[in-house]
């Protein structure tokens, strides 16, 4: 309760004051020392904001970089993705409760984004998938197959997979988090693995655990 | 091996990307940068309304300017001029109107062009067709600055909209239907019937003026009940307040103001003469002929006076409805047709003319001492309260952000594709 009534009464300060204090102690922000005394309720300077925002991001780029790259399907558009969800987060910086939440919702809804989309990179491989890789390990190879596959898909299609498989999320999240209805995300979740399926038969061994809704029908 | 196995595969073979070291301070730049352009943008937005806005044609007229005789020649108003209520004029010169009603998809309207100083044109569409038992559907005040329309609500409640032209808001008068202004703009003249003056059979009524600011009633006296009312009213307050001549049928009565009746006349076929019939002198009373001759009756006892000097004089510009003496310049009449403003000298000189197919007219008789002007160009004012401007401006920027921005993102595609 005291760190609610502390983010109320910091957020009636209005954006330019909440920059040069913090709140810390919370689980997603590292704890930070303030100038007069540091952790609940100390004003900090912007440095120490810096530096807690700074330690956020070594301790948890790694994580969101891999989620940003199973989002757009190459380093480039990654790094962009992840960079543009992070300095978002950097301006809300004293208002966010779960940083890391704010940062994966952006990065999610960033990466299906029509106007991000405008701006994107075209497509690397527009070609058809090669069946086999003969030069890869099987299992390499399967990974290729379906990196390059990913990329074949829409970025809404990536999103539900990423987040239904990837992240286990259940469908009523993986909605809440899109800012779309439980039915889109089961129709999109049941095109994007058809598609995967059509597009190699390799992929068919993935998919066939699931139903074309998602559900899974055996073990693994 | 299934999808959430594959699916961290991909992730952990994923390469490692870089984050801009001080992204923090960088993401606040941006920030600044972005609040410093959008700031800059409106700045320039503003500018560049602000100038649209007062650009030759969307000047906005100050209220009240003085020294502007009347416009020697009005015009059809310009293509979407702006309506009153959203850009006053502050005072009209002319008012005019078509004698037909105009048809648009949204059905039959009756608008009101209303032209200013500096050659500024507004348009008011009124709300109803009227009709006056004046036979004016519309009175300008001598400084023209309101407006006096009938407004019925129904044939026996009969009302007046005073259009203040210096704010574009209305207000109504209850005391009775419009039938002229006094000289001096303070008062107005109003009629009020005891029922439906367009129903049939004898009614009786009243002649009330009346305070425009505060819409009291400052002296009344009674009609006796006639059936006429298609035949006109005419009255006419004495420059000095302090007569009311009025016409009922053939019969004219000057009423005093203290009280009681100075004297009554049966006119054969003869008018009074409108609004202005008083000479400013206040020693005689303006009456128009059967043919059209402008005569003069002395206001002491209502006599004919013989030889009175317009009676020769271009009679074919009065005699007709609606054509009545609207001021004086010196001692020469000052007549305004449906469509016209004609000097009664030898001979005629036209104060102001109208485009084709006005039906009424009233020009601001204050104006009537000064030469009329050559008017310049019409400006039909501020652009951006213009019907439709607004939109026609949101399209033609979605126009323009289209024309540039759809080439402005394939060569970019085209150049990142080439570049990648």
């Amino acid at each position: 309760m005291r760190v609610l009534q502390e983010v109320r009464n910091r957020r009636a300060l209005g954006p330019f004051t909440r920059t040069f204090m913090i709140l810390g102690g919370h689980p997603s922000k590292p704890e930070v020392p303030g100038v007069n005394g540091g952790g609940l309720g100390g004003v900090v300077d912007r440095g120490a904001a810096r530096a807690s925002f700074d330690e956020f991001v070594r301790a948890r780029s790694a994580a969101l970089g891999r989620t940003a790259y199973l989002l757009t399907g190459n380093r480039h558009d990654a790094e962009d993705l992840l960079q543009s969800a992070l300095a978002r987060v950097a301006l809300r910086w004293l208002a966010v409760d779960d940083a890391e939440a704010y940062v994966r919702r952006v990065l999610y809804t960033q990466a299906i984004s029509r106007w991000r989309a405008l701006r994107r990179r075209p497509a690397e491989s527009l070609g058809g998938l090669p069946a086999r890789a003969a030069s890869l390990e099987p299992e390499m190879e399967l990974r290729v197959v379906l990196e390059r596959a990913l990329r074949r898909l829409t970025p809404r299609q990536r999103a539900v997979l990423v987040l239904r498989y990837y992240e286990d999320r259940s469908e009523v999240d993986t909605a809440d988090i899109l800012g779309c209805a439980v039915g889109t995300v089961k129709s999109q979740t049941r095109h994007a693995l058809a598609r995967l399926r059509a597009l190699n038969p390799d992929l068919a061994y993935l998919v066939d655990g699931y139903t074309d809704s998602g559900e899974r029908t055996g073990g693994r | 091996m299934r999808l959430r196995e594959a699916l961290h595969d991909v992730a952990e073979a994923s390469p490692p990307l870089d984050v801009q070291a001080d992204l923090f301070d960088r993401a606040w730049r941006v920030r600044r940068r972005r609040r410093f352009q959008a700031a800059l943008a409106i700045l320039v937005l503003s500018a560049a309304v602000l100038t649209v806005t007062w650009l030759p044609g969307g000047r906005i007229v100050q209220p009240g300017q003085s020294g502007d005789g009347l416009p020697s020649q009005v015009v059809t108003p310009p293509w979407q001029s702006a309506d009153i209520g959203r850009a006053p004029l502050g005072a009209a010169l002319v008012v005019f109107a078509g004698s037909h009603a105009t048809e648009s998809v949204l059905g039959h309207s009756w608008p009101l062009t209303l032209v200013g100083t500096d050659d500024q044109y507004r348009i008011y569409q009124r709300p109803e067709w009227t009709i006056s038992t004046s036979g004016r559907t519309f009175h300008l005040s001598p400084n023209g600055r309101a407006l006096l329309m009938p407004y019925w609500l129904a044939g026996y409640d009969a009302r007046t909209r005073l259009l203040d032209l210096t704010s574009g808001s209305v207000r109504i008068i209850d005391a009775g239907l419009p039938l002229a202004w006094s000289p001096d703009g303070g008062e107005v003249i109003l009629v009020h019937y005891d029922g439906d003056p367009t129903g049939g059979g004898n009614l009786a009524g009243s002649i009330r003026v009346v305070d425009p600011l505060s819409g009291r009633i400052v002296w009344e006296f009674s009609l006796p009940a006639t059936s006429r009312f298609a035949d006109g009213l005419v009255a006419a307050l004495s420059p000095d307040g302090s007569q009311l001549a009025v016409q009922q049928g053939t019969s004219l009565t000057v009423h005093r103001r203290s009280g009681g009746i100075a004297w009554q006349r049966t006119l054969a076929v003869e008018r009074l003469a409108g609004p202005a019939a008083w000479t400013p002198d206040g020693r005689r009373l303006a009456i128009v002929g059967a043919t059209g001759q402008l005569n003069q009756l002395d206001t002491d006892a209502g006599e004919l006076v013989p030889n009175a000097g317009w009676s020769t004089i271009r009679p074919q510009l009065i005699g007709v409805p609606g054509d009545e003496v609207i001021g004086w310049r010196g001692d020469t009449p000052v007549v305004q047709t449906n469509d016209r403003v004609v000097l009664l000298t030898d001979p005629a000189q036209v104060l102001v003319s109208t485009p084709d197919g006005t039906g009424e007219l009233a020009v601001a008789a204050d104006r009537l001492g000064q030469p009329p002007h050559h008017p310049g160009p019409p400006h039909g004012g501020p652009l951006l309260v213009r019907p439709g401007y607004l939109g026609m401006m949101v399209l033609a920027a979605v126009s323009l952000a289209a024309l540039v921005g759809v080439p402005a993102t394939i060569l970019r595609r085209r150049w990142r594709r080439r570049a990648g």
